[in-house]
């Protein structure tokens, strides 16, 4: 078993072989910092022009809520923080700009508040509650064919193994009680026999395969491939009541002529909750109401016990120690626990009101009010805790680093830089950087119109990439876009047209058109509509997302008399490129020619990133050819590789990528006066040879980071 | 609509002394204590309801198949207005078509003039009445929409000074905030609307108690425990803001008054309810929001294949937004009823909406309402999709015509109006003609409170002051924007 090997993040999203073949590139713990030493002089000079500390009072969106809120609470209040206003997303999810306080927040918030706080009391002590259902290859009731099959074929195998032919597999039932409605594996366990067919081409399609359906929906596939015994487990989410599982041959294969036989043996299949496996998750917070309390109350009135609790559920929820005074006023909640004759309920009331505080639920960084508009003034331990957890990990501080801040070890450079190390080995480092990539490029929001069985693997391979570059090789963050690696599963190598590697395994694509970020169906996925891609719309969001540059409605002189349909591609027939051809004339030209080329590049991707050739959907098929060329000012290029040769070669994309990282930390978008900062952190990246850690861990370190800058008082008109 | 119990406000008057001495900043206690006018009167309130569409009523290069071919009563119904007949309201409503907001042509904004960038720019004009602040803006500084002034004129509830609702969940590719808010209290203030049916029942029905004493007794406790909890919140963020500077405060600004305004509203009372003001059953809907969807339809999946269009795209993004726009109807209709209210917004799509209108096209086409307006789809997808808005509005007259109230039914005291994005014609950032991009032949919906009934010639007003007649029919008198006078003879 090499399932201690994996974090459990894998383990969950990951489908992956139990028995044999752990790649031990797939995740594994974070190496040691390569480089605990000081700062490269260079980059902290660039940095010294860059204001940090200019940061907005800015609202913790709905995902740093739903993260903290289960890092303090254990409670996962998905559904509740879903009902709050949506954040807008200018790319980021955390500008105070756009952040409004309305009806629906403030009765959302306390509704939500009060909720979780009621299940956050109302999970009892013991080992968490579990559900396992096991169903052998034996059990003839379990055989089941798939609804549109042939029906059952079944015949005995070895040590307790059935061959399965035709399309059945084994049938799985399971009631899921509302305590473990989430996370479940299902692991089943078999052995292919493959055809051999001397006709096939590439073997991998012999592979045998089994589909998982979940009632009635196909999940994932797996395949099992000849003459070996696998257990492979599939992460499921599963809400409470009954469900039924088939496990079912997905592609049997039988020609009497020849006596080739494709076979598929199984088994059994396994259905398991998967609390032990969440709970290794880091941040998950307190797994019981006693281990939420702290303190096991003597009574209603034991005031030790509530003050305790008061004391330390305040300091994370507030991110700061509280004084006396907010003490007992929080203390005097207690009279309901008196009041009532219970404890909690007093626990609970103390719950809510700090799930509504503006101290928790703003990123509030109080500095002198003295301080002049503009001025810089020294920010207090805890908010520097704050300012740093909250962009490395997107949460609130952990206990460890709110000793940090009250042993002062976070006001000298060296502190933060030793502190910073130690947040960026945590996981929840690595998923924030994964998706302070995904909101700019806006893969986060376009894998939701993505179907499921693909959408897991398009946001695996990306953060994969993310965190292979940024964290563990340590390489150029440039090579985000050259990378001519991919880690490919089942799902994406049939999508992309790759051989099947069984489990996830990272893959060279030189050759295929592909590399990096921008050759991942996740990326792909951006600027289409509904029916198809759109090379205007793709052209437009690559601009405004990896330029930084946005492309402007017409003016009455651009069109200069002429005509056009400003939101459509030309009507008529044709093929798209001759339909698009009307851009490349008159008014049009000055806009179009800097977004519809870039499109045209890469329209041999679908919406989804499939790689094809023809146009979809033409009367007679085929009739449009895909040429796949396109320009980026003025350089020619097809594919998303040879985009991201082009890219990388423009200093605008890490002028761009310094802009938004200045967004993403200040939560809110620049003042024209403060380009200065965009520029001198694009210098100090460089001075870093773009090691993204390097950087960061340097604006940590930064003077500036422990400092905050008055903001000036908004003006009237938006 | 299910209806459970009845559930009534009470009071429990010790919780409201006790909460009321720690309140310092709270609205005065006297005030809130107010009973509406309507309690000591024979005359019914006024109340008023605006809808908005985030769509254009024609269609690219395709005519205007909204505006019926004949002005008056008898005016045949077109595709788009159909559902007029189905909710059995077309008698009760005014059609007004050939409206029309300006832009530069040349001569500088006119009154009420939208900047040339198409979408959402004629959001602010249209329903503030104020152009724009120059010939390129495409979101304007608004000064207060027509919801807002109405509010002031019929006098708000002592509970919800307006209610803003959403229908549309998702932005899908648009997920910028401007296209989602229609109304506004200043310039600079939106209301940012409600799109969870869930808080929306629970922010409504918040002060009822139950009338059974055993179940009361709980209720009015947990009731005292809010109170005692929003009053140690508010406190908090009122020593708070001492010692933040001044931006940081106009950021927490309207969030505190929101939280005052709920503190507010929790120690409000109404002891005489209307036999008719009752608690929606929340079995009914309104206790889990219908979640976004973006898996596939696994019926159609089967029968379509895993790769089809059908099993991808059918349902993605969608909300269930015919049966939520139903919900948050009702919710408006018992909020009058119950006298929470008096005003309400419902933005049934956003700006430039990008909604899948799939499930509510009959045909199921698959493509967004935004690109049924640009030629996917056919003529009649577009109609059914202008269609379903006019349903949703048609369906609260139809629920406040049903109605009595003393003094006649709910609809005669409540103006009501639909407004969509744009309408069919010339489009200025294009330069192009006979386009959706367009703010000419725009259709404006109204009914109640008197208005006049039939299809109505517009003779190229703004439509602003279509609302503006709305306005004036429950007692607003003052200008909307650049506006003073009110559409001629909408007034019956």
């Amino acid at each position: 078993m090499c399932v201690g090997r994996l974090s459990p993040l894998a383990l969950l999203a990951t489908a992956l072989v139990v028995v044999c073949g752990c790649d031990p590139d797939v995740d594994g713990p974070a190496p040691p910092p390569r480089d605990p030493a000081p700062d490269d002089p260079g980059v902290v000079a660039a940095l010294e022009d860059v204001d940090i500390g200019a940061t907005a009072l800015r609202r913790l969106s709905r995902r740093e809520l739903l993260d903290t809120v289960r890092d303090l609470t254990g409670v996962s209040a998905d559904e509740l923080i879903a009902s709050l206003p949506a954040d807008a997303l200018t790319p980021f999810d955390n500008d105070a700009d756009t952040q409004l306080g309305s009806l629906g927040l403030v009765e959302s918030l306390s509704s939500a508040a009060g909720a979780i706080a009621e299940a956050a009391l109302a999970r009892p002590d013991g080992p968490p509650p579990s559900l396992s259902v096991t169903v052998e290859a034996e059990d003839t009731s379990a055989h089941v064919a798939r609804a549109d099959g042939a029906g059952i074929y079944v015949t005995p195998g070895d040590a307790g193994f059935v061959v399965f032919l035709g399309e059945a597999g084994l049938r799985l039932t399971a009631e899921v009680p509302n305590a473990l409605a989430g996370a479940f594996a299902l692991t089943v366990t078999g052995r292919g026999i493959g055809a051999d067919d001397p006709a096939t081409t590439d073997p991998a399609d012999d592979v045998p395969r089994v589909e998982v359906r979940v009632d009635g929906a196909v999940t994932t596939t797996l395949a099992f491939p000849d003459g070996v015994v696998l257990s492979q487990s599939v992460p499921l989410s599963l809400s409470a009541g009954p469900h039924q599982i088939d496990v079912v041959f997905a592609n049997d294969f039988y020609d009497p002529a020849s006596g080739l036989d494709r076979n598929l043996a199984l088994d059994r299949v396994v259905l398991a909750s998967a609390p032990g496996v969440i709970d290794e998750r880091p941040g998950r917070g307190p797994a019981s109401t006693t281990e939420l309390l702290g303190c096991v109350p003597s009574g209603p009135d034991d005031a030790v016990c509530f003050s305790s609790f008061v004391a330390s559920f305040g300091r994370r929820a507030l991110r700061r120690p509280l004084s006396a005074d907010e003490l007992t006023s929080y203390a005097a909640l207690q009279q309901s626990s008196i009041d009532e004759g219970d404890f909690l309920v007093g626990i609970r009331l103390v719950i809510t009101a700090m799930l509504q505080d503006f101290e928790f639920l703003y990123l509030v960084e109080p500095i002198d009010p003295q301080t002049a508009d503009g001025a810089r003034a020294a920010l207090d331990d805890f908010g520097i805790a704050s300012r740093v957890s909250f962009l490395l990990w997107g949460q609130g501080p952990d206990d460890a680093l709110l000793d940090d801040a009250a042993a002062g070890r976070l006001r000298t450079g060296a502190g933060r830089r030793a502190i910073a190390d130690r947040l960026l080995q945590d996981p929840r480092a690595r998923a924030r950087i994964a998706r302070l990539h995904a909101l700019w490029l806006g893969t986060e929001d376009a894998l939701t119109r993505v179907p499921p069985a693909l959408r897991d693997s398009f946001e695996r391979e990306s953060r994969a990439l993310i965190e292979r570059v940024i964290f563990d090789e340590r390489r150029s963050w440039l090579e985000l876009f050259t990378a001519t690696e991919s880690l490919i599963d089942d799902v994406l190598a049939e999508h992309y047209g790759l051989p099947l590697p069984g489990a996830p395994t990272w893959i060279s694509l030189l050759g295929t058109g592909r590399a990096g970020l921008l050759g991942h169906g996740a990326f792909l996925a951006v600027g289409n509509k509904f029916d198809d891609t759109s090379p205007t719309q793709r052209g437009k969001a690559f601009r405004a997302r990896l330029l930084c540059t946005e492309v402007r409605s017409p003016t009455p002189d651009d069109l200069n008399g002429e005509t056009v349909n400003t939101d459509m591609p030309p009507e008529g027939g044709g093929c798209k490129r001759e339909r698009y051809a009307a851009h490349t004339t008159g008014s049009c030209r000055g806009c179009h020619s800097v977004m519809d080329p870039i499109g045209f590049g890469l329209e041999q991707y679908d919406k989804f990133g499939r790689f094809r050739t023809v146009e979809p959907a033409t009367e007679p098929p085929g009739a449009c050819p895909i040429d796949g060329r396109g320009d980026l000012d003025g350089a020619a290029f097809s594919g998303p590789a040879e985009l991201g040769a082009r890219l990388v070669a423009s200093p605008a994309l890490t002028h761009c990528f310094s802009r938004q990282f200045l967004r993403f930390a200040w939560g809110r978008h620049e003042q024209p006066t403060e380009e200065a900062s965009v520029t001198a952190l694009d210098r100090a990246f460089a001075a870093a040879d773009f090691d993204l850690i390097a950087l960061i861990r340097a604006v940590i370190a930064s003077e500036s980071f422990a400092t905050r800058v008055m903001p000036a008082p908004l003006s009237d008109t938006p | 609509m299910l209806i459970k119990d009845s559930r009534r406000f009470t009071l429990s008057r010790r919780a409201l002394l006790r909460s009321g001495a720690g309140v310092a900043v709270a609205l005065p206690m006297l005030e809130a204590m107010i009973r509406p006018a309507r309690a000591d009167s024979t005359t019914s309130p006024k109340r008023a309801v605006v809808m908005f569409g985030g769509v254009s009523t024609g269609r690219d290069y395709d005519g205007d198949a909204a505006t019926p071919s004949t002005f008056g009563a008898d005016y045949a119904l077109t595709r788009p207005l159909m559902a007029l007949a189905a909710q059995g309201v077309k008698n009760d409503v005014g059609v007004i078509s050939n409206l029309e907001i300006g832009f530069d042509a040349g001569s500088g904004l006119p009154a009420g003039g939208r900047g040339r960038p198409w979408h959402s720019s004629s959001v602010g004009p249209l329903l503030s009445g104020r152009r724009a602040s120059s010939a390129d803006d495409r979101f304007s500084p608004l000064g207060p929409t027509i919801d807002q002034l109405i509010v002031d004129a019929v006098g708000g509830s002592p509970r919800f000074r307006s209610l803003e609702y959403k229908v549309q969940a998702s932005g899908y590719r648009d997920e910028t905030s401007g296209k989602r808010i229609m109304s506004y209290r200043a310039g600079n203030e939106p209301n940012e609307p409600i799109t969870s049916t869930r808080v929306a029942w629970e922010a409504l029905f918040s002060g009822f108690v139950p009338t059974d004493p055993a179940e009361q007794e709980t209720a009015r406790r947990a009731l005292a425990q809010r109170r005692s909890v929003l009053d140690l919140v508010r406190g908090r963020a009122e020593r708070l803001r001492a010692r933040l500077g001044r931006a940081d405060n106009q950021r927490l600004e309207r969030h505190f008054d929101e939280l005052r305004a709920l503190e507010t509203r929790l120690l409000q009372i109404d002891p005489s309810v209307e036999a008719a003001c009752i608690q929606l059953d929340r079995a009914g809907g309104y206790a889990q929001d219908p979640a976004i969807q973006n898996a596939q339809d696994q019926e159609l999946c089967r029968r379509f294949g895993f790769d089809s269009v059908e099993c991808r795209d059918r349902v993605i993004g969608y909300a269930e937004e015919h049966q939520r726009g139903r919900l948050l109807a009702d919710l408006v209709h018992m909020a009058f009823i119950c006298d929470q209210t008096r005003v309400a917004t419902i933005m049934l799509t956003h700006a430039q909406s990008f909604m899948n209108v799939a499930s509510i096209v009959p045909s199921g086409v698959v493509t967004d309402a935004h690109e049924l307006g640009h030629g996917t789809g056919t003529r009649d997808d577009h109609a059914d999709m202008v269609s379903w808005h006019v349903d949703q509005w048609a369906y609260l007259v139809k629920r406040l015509k049903e109605t009595p109230e003393p003094d006649g039914s709910l609809l005669d005291h409540t103006a009501l109006a639909l407004v969509f994005e744009g309408g069919f014609g010339f489009d200025p950032e294009g330069n192009s003609d006979n386009v959706t991009h367009s703010s000419q032949r725009m259709i404006t919906l109204v009914a109640g409170a008197g208005l006049r009934t039939g299809h109505i010639d517009g003779n190229r007003s703004h439509p602003a002051q279509a609302l503006l007649g709305c306005a004036r029919a429950v007692g607003y008198g003052g200008a909307l924007g650049d506006f003073t006078t009110p559409l001629p003879g909408l007034l019956g």
